[in-house]
């Protein structure tokens, strides 16, 4: 026991030491094109561990994660471009648009089960992509939506106010949403919530004759990650300023998915390691006009056929091998 | 002994032109240990899987404690306080035997999306009482030893105890056993008739499917006998034991003979 809360008050550390360092990065990297790829980290960051729940800890593929980043995106500019709403305002109300989308997709989506949940939700994300595309009165289409505002100040006693014009304050704010959102899927994956969910994961079977209701566990589970999918969308909209549909297309859907594999599905980090590593090395090689996704598909064989557990899966067998002490 | 916790009405299930259970009535006491038995195929698992709402059943009722629970979906019937245990034995083999139970107490508390975000006293509350019903049936079980390991790491017998476990964390009224000593050798089988014995005692009523003679003819109160779906006979372990039917075509001669 006495070892078990020592390990845990050294991972609490650890956690404070890296937030601690990421507050303190902007002192020291001032390059706009640096904190611009780490801003980039953050908001897929977001998105992949959003998947993570639904699809790692509950284990429903869910491949419309995509459209619901897109719908997220698209909610907040429309609110604020149309009908000149404030960032903020704009944030909650497109996160709850998104999470109503969810439910009605889980809804019928989870009619399914396995591998037909997978496609059917993958039938929704390319739908979802030809309705942005084509409702052109609404969504200006391929054209795409310009001019999306970044977030409006917030006031502070005595006249002063936090802007967000610097790139720097652009990135504090991401890194506030990432920590949100990791905290609360920390403390909903380790809560009774969060058990009922790998009891699906698990068994669906055994679980439902435990008395857990698996369609409304399961739509619990999709309903809290879409809303941290449309939250990472809403600040993407903001930052980038820029929106076209070609955000809430399945190939964004199968990048989260990719974070998710190589980082390790179903862990805390494992996600957030894997957007980081791809976003850092995809964006490294921008100049280089080598095909992503013909890289991210080797990767994936590998991953697959010689590391299920990702990275982090790796490096768990790897300090069970050297210490010899099992870890989970 | 007294009342009918469960009455089964001309209860029906068809698979397409197949009738697996046939117009079946029959009633189970209160606090009784009653056992199905029959050949392979006679509609025992059937008849669970139709109690507990896995299966939808085609005519016929199914009401316990006086209220009409035919083709309620298996977690209201799980809530209701109903629980059971699968032919194949199902744990989360992924996790711990303590985690295992933990989860079985879930349905009876609340795990709203707020406590779980912001905490509160509430909450802890919660998980609190679902960690000390753990620990209770870890003991009453007897698996106390091996709380940190992975479920799917326990041999059979161990498992099956961890089903029954986390079927109990459910604190039901009626408890089915589909073939607790299916696939665990004779010699490990006492430990399992003790612990269905103890259950017992906790005022818990039991309903067993066995295709093991020792487990099927000395623990129960009353006995069913399935054939093709149908009810054969009902009685007492030596009125099914000495009924010519059910020795020829079930028990085989030689029981007859040693029963006489």
């Amino acid at each position: 026991m006495e070892t078990a809360a020592r390990f845990f008050t050294n991972k609490r550390l650890l956690y404070l030491l890296l937030i601690a360092g990421a507050l303190l990065i902007p002192l020291f990297v001032t390059s706009r094109f640096y904190l611009h790829i780490l801003i980039m980290c953050c908001i897929w960051g977001m998105a992949a561990s959003s998947m993570n729940l639904i699809m790692g800890y509950t284990g429903q593929v869910n491949l419309a994660h995509g459209a619901f980043f897109g719908i997220g995106a698209y909610s907040g500019g429309l609110l604020m471009l149309k009908l000149g709403l404030n960032f903020w305002p704009a944030l909650i109300i497109a996160c709850l648009i998104t999470v109503i989308f969810g439910f009605f997709i889980g809804l019928l989506a989870f009619r399914t089960k396995g591998s037909y949940f997978a496609i059917g939700t993958m039938c929704f994300n390319v739908i979802v992509t030809v309705i942005i595309d084509n409702w052109e009165e609404l969504t200006e289409g391929a054209r795409g939506l310009l001019g999306i505002p970044k977030p409006a100040p917030i006031p502070l006693p005595f006249g002063q106010e936090i802007t967000f014009t610097s790139i720097a304050a652009n990135y504090y704010l991401v890194l506030f949403l990432l920590i949100l959102t990791l905290i609360i899927i920390h403390r909903v994956v380790n809560s009774m919530m969060g058990r009922s969910f790998m009891a699906i994961r698990g068994n669906e079977e055994l679980a439902e004759s435990l008395g857990i209701s698996a369609l409304k566990t399961k739509l619990g589970s999709l309903l809290i990650s879409v809303f941290f999918a449309g939250l990472a969308g809403v600040f993407y909209a903001s930052y980038i300023g820029f929106l076209s549909p070609e955000i809430s297309d399945y190939h964004v859907t199968f990048e989260f998915l990719i974070f998710c594999m190589i980082g390790g599905l179903g862990t805390m980090v494992g996600p957030l390691i894997g957007a980081f590593i791809l976003t850092v090395i995809s964006e490294l090689l921008h100049g280089i006009a080598f095909p992503r996704f013909v890289a991210y598909g080797f990767l994936l064989v590998i991953i697959v056929i010689f590391l299920r557990g990702g990275i982090v899966g790796g490096v768990n067998l790897l300090w069970v091998s050297l210490t010899g002490k099992g870890g989970r | 002994m007294s009342a009918r916790l469960l009455e089964v009405q001309g209860l029906c299930k068809d698979f397409g032109g197949l009738r697996a259970v046939d117009d079946l009535d029959f009633y189970i006491q209160e606090g009784e240990i009653f056992s199905i038995i029959g050949p392979n195929g006679s509609g025992k698992t059937t008849l669970f899987n139709v109690i507990t709402g896995f299966h939808q059943a085609t005519r016929g009722k199914v009401v316990f404690a006086g209220e009409n629970i035919t083709n309620l979906k298996p977690f209201r019937i799980a809530q209701k306080g109903i629980a059971r245990t699968f032919q194949i034995t199902a744990v989360f083999s992924r996790d711990t035997v303590l985690d295992n139970l933990i989860i079985g107490h879930r349905l009876r508390i609340r795990a709203a999306l707020l406590g779980t975000i912001l905490g509160g006293r509430r909450h802890s509350q919660e998980e609190a009482e679902c960690r000390q019903k753990a620990e209770e049936l870890l003991e009453f079980v007897g698996l106390t030893h091996e709380r940190k390991m992975i479920a799917g790491n326990l041999t059979q017998e161990a498992q099956k105890r961890l089903s029954i476990g986390m079927a109990l964390a459910t604190e039901p009224q009626l408890l089915l056993l589909d073939e607790p000593t299916g696939g665990v050798n004779l010699r490990e089988i006492s430990s399992l008739i003790t612990l269905i014995e103890k259950i017992k005692e906790k005022k818990i009523t039991i309903v067993l499917i066995e295709h093991k003679m020792k487990v099927a003819m000395e623990l129960p109160d009353r006995i069913m006998v399935l054939s093709y779906g149908r009810k054969i006979t009902e009685g007492t372990p030596k009125e099914v034991g000495q009924d010519q039917r059910v020795i020829e075509a079930y028990l085989g001669k030689s029981y007859a003979a040693k029963s006489a």
